[in-house]
């Protein structure tokens, strides 16, 4: 038997939402309900959701499991009835592992990719303009663009071919 | 939108992870009026407000709140590069 995280997310039936509010009460009752399963509730107008840590053999008993205490025990404190529109189970163990890694891209501006390909921030513009295989940015700012960092040395690592001097190769691109 | 700071009605590991997100990625904390749980209301004001336990409480109860606030857009542990 494995901790499993199990998380149900519901939504007010599209002709209700979002006029219908989940009540506060009713969300700190369903709060208390679920504290002896390391429970967490949303609320707001035309959804709520919750997440309760249970034991299961597998993944798919688990979601069986956390959804059925979920419903019940939502049941109990007065939550509106609103079908699930998502469930899912996860590992513990690996929502912990998600929780520590980082959850932004690591992204670059100019200079910075400039750097990885080893030219000068002119040439860099000039690539991101003329090259269709460089990668469209992620962002575009007032102050520049941003780019994922993978994306431009992928783009990097494609363009190095062997005997070719690095910024030769780019700027045959 | 108007934010309460968290005190003592929130255990210590949460108040850091709150206060890091009021100050650094536009959430907004609500204290409750009453009896009820405190809320923290993500950045992206579409997202359902997130219930904070009042007691100190499991790992698990800590792991899926931080959970919750990935999934409704916050950053935690902080990533400054």
């Amino acid at each position: 038997m494995d901790w499993f995280s199990v998380h149900l997310e519901t939504r007010a039936p599209t002709a209700q939402a979002p006029r219908v509010l989940a009540e506060d009460a009713a969300a700190d009752r369903l709060m208390d309900l679920l504290a002896g399963y390391d429970g967490i509730v949303s609320a707001d107008a035309g959804s709520w959701d919750a997440t309760i840590s249970v034991r299961a053999p597998t993944t798919s008993e688990a979601v069986l499991k956390g959804a059925e205490i979920i419903e019940s025990e939502a049941s109990k404190a007065g939550m509106p009835r609103w079908p699930a529109v998502r469930v899912e189970a996860v590992l513990q163990d690996i929502v912990d592992e998600e929780n520590a890694r980082p959850a932004l891209p690591d992204i670059v501006s100019a200079p910075e990719a400039a750097e990885i390909l080893g030219v000068s921030p002119q040439r860099l513009h000039q690539i991101a303009t003329d090259n269709e295989a460089f990668p469209e940015p992620v962002y575009e700012l007032r102050a520049g663009n941003l780019w994922l960092r993978a994306a431009v040395e992928a783009f990097a690592s494609r363009e190095r071919k062997p005997g070719r001097p690095r910024s030769a190769q780019v700027a045959a691109g | 939108m108007e934010t309460d700071r968290p005190g003592r009605e929130v255990p210590k590991e949460y108040r850091e992870v709150i206060t890091y997100l009021i100050e650094s990625e536009g959430w907004a904390y609500k204290r409750p009026r009453g009896g009820g749980y405190p809320k923290l209301v993500p950045a992206n004001r579409s997202q359902s407000p997130i219930k904070v336990p009042k007691t100190p409480s499991s790992q698990r109860t800590l792991s899926n709140w931080l959970a919750d606030i990935r999934r409704k857009g916050g950053h935690w542990p902080p990533e400054r590069k």
